[in-house]
């Protein structure tokens, strides 16, 4: 049987491959329990790939061997993989494409790890799919992805939260077309059967067609297996087990609070409009990207010339070397960039200040309340949910493809600010983070460059290694660098690897 | 923000045509205009391309349909200032996302001109279609283009772009790169 993809595993040592030394780390000091793990995995990676056996066999798979031949030799796994995505990437030994400090280009390329992702990480992992101020009424939907799954997230007429699979019963069409809207109820166009908004069957035109065995209560649309909020933010796990929402944010919660606590009634809201931009890469460009401070001097020097000339500021000393600004990671691959210590949060930035203090104050009391209008966080909430406190807005990454990504940017107002403030806050997303803005577009560049580049075979791997002699683990297990160092890429590649590590997705 | 109040909804169709007002260009007039417009993005003379403006105009191109980039933020926003920020990016050899530039072959037609809501004003309507290649990828755009002209005393061309607004057919997609001059 022919597979529609050529996934090759290049079985060498790479040239000029030294293993990991997993030395250890300047850590916190009483704290042996949160840095156990981790040094567990530095070990495993120490040793550099190796033969550890077959997942499913426990034999160690031909493929392996070879990384202790000195010849080049490559072994064409779509020739042992009869089902596509599921079989080839079990050849594919995750271990040997994700060390601590690098991850292999086939992550980049293969169509058939792309498949694995989707079920390993997007279909068993919280995903957000929207925030409750977009379906604050009874009838309120929208529609989206987790994943390559298309879903609704409704508000039934009692006020409860529903994320439903759109996939009709009866033969599999959309039920649900557009981005939002407010509607009692989901008409499949096809045949006419009809879903209220908590996803039941309600009616099927002719019912006289179907015979006794029929079972309309069975066949409303399938539910999300689990659904979570916090502060608004809607998650939804398509796998019935694995651990709470709460615990999957973990210390994502601290910082998102940061974010959120900047408006005065303590809710944001989503209005209708969105940035939308797409780019012919992976996915994965995009988010190591977001919490990348070593490229905006690169990559942004003309926004940064600009932003220069025109305000005066511009990111170009805190994402340098030394800022005082850092990079951290912390729970399940999420991250932040944390550039509170130099920049100047809201304080800096809006001439409603005064009011706006004051109205924050009145909620939060002074000492929060400064810490908030300091605040000036970029936060990743892994797999592929973003804010950046001080654009006032947070992105959803959408994997279509292993070289076809979309990404949109959801503005928010802070609920009792100024008006104005929010108004200006949504304006000027436009000159960051659309298509013909002035910063997003030449990162794009950057990941369609690396998308061509990661086509050379040659070369296999992509290096995440800056700052990892000088990473600081703290009490929590939060790892920090430099605001240049790629602590937060290390971090979404330790949680890839073990979502991709289980075959069981 | 000129003009902003007094263009139309994207949703909406424009005022039905009327007879031509006092003052109101003729078609040809405009058409020229905007030919010029156009040759001059395609010959990358972005300074004299933003000559065209008055020192007021506003260069927009919305991402949906609500036209508040305050409410719904725009795929572009600018004012004559940013527009110069603009060039000024065009022409940098620092711009990733333009280099290498883009080319460019704005074809222009349909025009309509109708009395302005202001006075020394006219609204026009157009369609474009802009071709555009770089890297190896060449990709076409389609807008309706709907600009607010004002009468101006000085130089060589009477009227003047106080607005131009591109409703991109695709406008509600995600698109890629769109940091040439539409
Ligand atoms: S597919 Fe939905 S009613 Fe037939
Ligand atoms: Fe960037």
């Amino acid at each position: 049987m022919a597979v529609p993809y050529s996934c090759r595993l290049v079985s060498r040592r790479p040239s000029g491959y030294a293993p990991p030394v997993a030395g250890p780390r300047r850590a916190a000091k009483n704290q042996p329990a949160a840095n156990g793990p981790r040094n567990t995995e530095a070990v495993a990676a120490a040793g550099g790939p190796s033969c550890r056996g077959h997942p499913d066999t426990g034999t160690c798979g031909a493929a392996k061997a070879d990384f202790h031949s000195p010849a080049s030799e490559v072994t064409p796994l779509d020739a042992q993989s009869p089902v596509p995505g599921t079989a080839a990437v079990r050849e594919i030994d995750v271990d040997d494409l994700v060390l601590e400090d690098r991850v292999h280009r086939l992550l980049y390329t293969s169509p058939a790890l792309f498949d694995a992702e989707m079920r390993r990480i997007f279909e068993r992992t919280w995903v957000f799919v929207g925030h409750e101020s977009e379906v604050s009424q009874p009838g309120d939907y929208l529609s989206t992805l987790v994943g390559r799954q298309p879903v609704i997230l409704s508000r039934h007429a009692d006020g409860s939260l529903h994320v439903l699979l759109n996939r009709c019963m009866h033969r599999g069409a959309v039920v649900c077309r557009a981005e939002h809207g407010n509607s009692t109820a989901f008409r499949c166009m096809y045949h006419g059967w009809v879903y209220d908004t908590r996803g039941d069957l309600i009616a099927v035109p002719f019912p006289g067609g179907y015979g006794p065995g029929f079972d309309q209560a069975a066949l409303g649309l399938p539910r999300a297996p689990r659904i979570g909020t916090y502060r608004g933010f809607v998650f939804a796990s398509l796998s019935p087990a694995g651990p709470s929402l709460e615990a999957h944010l973990g210390k994502a919660r601290e910082y998102l609070d940061l974010i959120l606590d900047a408006a005065p009634e303590g809710a944001i809201a989503v209005r209708s409009g969105v940035e939308r931009y797409a780019y012919p890469a992976n996915w994965k460009l995009q988010i190591e990207n977001l919490l990348d401070g070593y490229h905006p001097n690169f990559t942004h020097q003309i926004a940064f010339e600009i932003s220069e000339r025109r305000r005066g500021v511009s990111g170009r000393k805190a994402n340098s070397e030394g800022s005082g600004a850092t990079a951290r990671t912390f729970g399940p691959g999420h991250g932040v960039l944390h550039y509170s210590a130099v920049n100047r949060g809201y304080q800096g930035r809006d001439a409603d200040q005064p009011e706006y203090r004051r109205l924050l104050e009145e909620r939060l009391g002074k000492d929060r309340a400064s810490e908030v209008l300091r605040a000036d966080i970029q936060l990743f909430v892994f797999p592929n949910l973003f804010f950046q406190s001080a654009r006032q807005h947070f992105r959803v990454v959408r994997p279509l493809a292993v070289d076809r990504t979309e990404v949109y940017a959801y503005p928010y107002t802070l609920g009792g600010a100024p008006e104005a403030m929010n108004r200006r806050q949504v304006r000027s997303l436009a000159w960051w983070a659309s298509p013909a803005a002035f910063g997003q577009p030449d990162d794009l560049e950057a990941f369609v460059r690396c998308q061509e580049g990661l086509q050379v075979t040659a070369a296999e791997w992509v290096l995440f290694a800056r700052g990892l002699h000088r990473e600081r683990i703290s009490a929590d297990g939060e790892v920090t660098g430099d605001v240049t160092d790629e602590v937060p890429q290390r971090g979404i590649y330790r949680e890839w690897k073990r979502l991709m590590h289980d075959a069981r997705g | 923000m000129p003009g902003a109040d007094r263009a139309e909804s994207a949703a909406q169709p424009l005022a039905p045509e009327v007879a031509e007002g006092a003052g109101t260009p003729a078609r040809a007039e405009v058409e020229a205009l905007l030919y010029r417009e156009a040759r001059l993005l395609d010959e990358r003379r972005f300074e004299e391309w933003l000559a065209l403006f008055t020192p007021d105009g506003r260069y927009l191109i919305p991402a949906g349909d609500t036209e508040d980039p305050e409410v719904e933020p725009a795929i572009a926003d600018d004012d004559h200032d940013t527009l110069e920020d603009r060039i000024h990016r065009l022409r940098s050899p620092v711009t990733w996302a333009q280099s290498p530039p883009s080319r460019t072959v704005h074809v222009v037609g349909g025009v309509e001109v109708w009395p302005g809501l202001a006075p020394a004003e006219c609204r026009v309507h157009a369609t474009a279609v802009v071709y555009e290649s770089r890297g190896g990828q060449t990709r076409s755009f389609a807008a309706r283009c709907l600009y607010v002209l004002r009468r101006v005393e000085e130089g060589d061309t009477p009227w003047r772009i106080a607005l131009k607004r591109v409703l991109l057919v695709n406008r509600d997609q995600p698109l890629f790169n769109l940091t040439f001059l539409l």
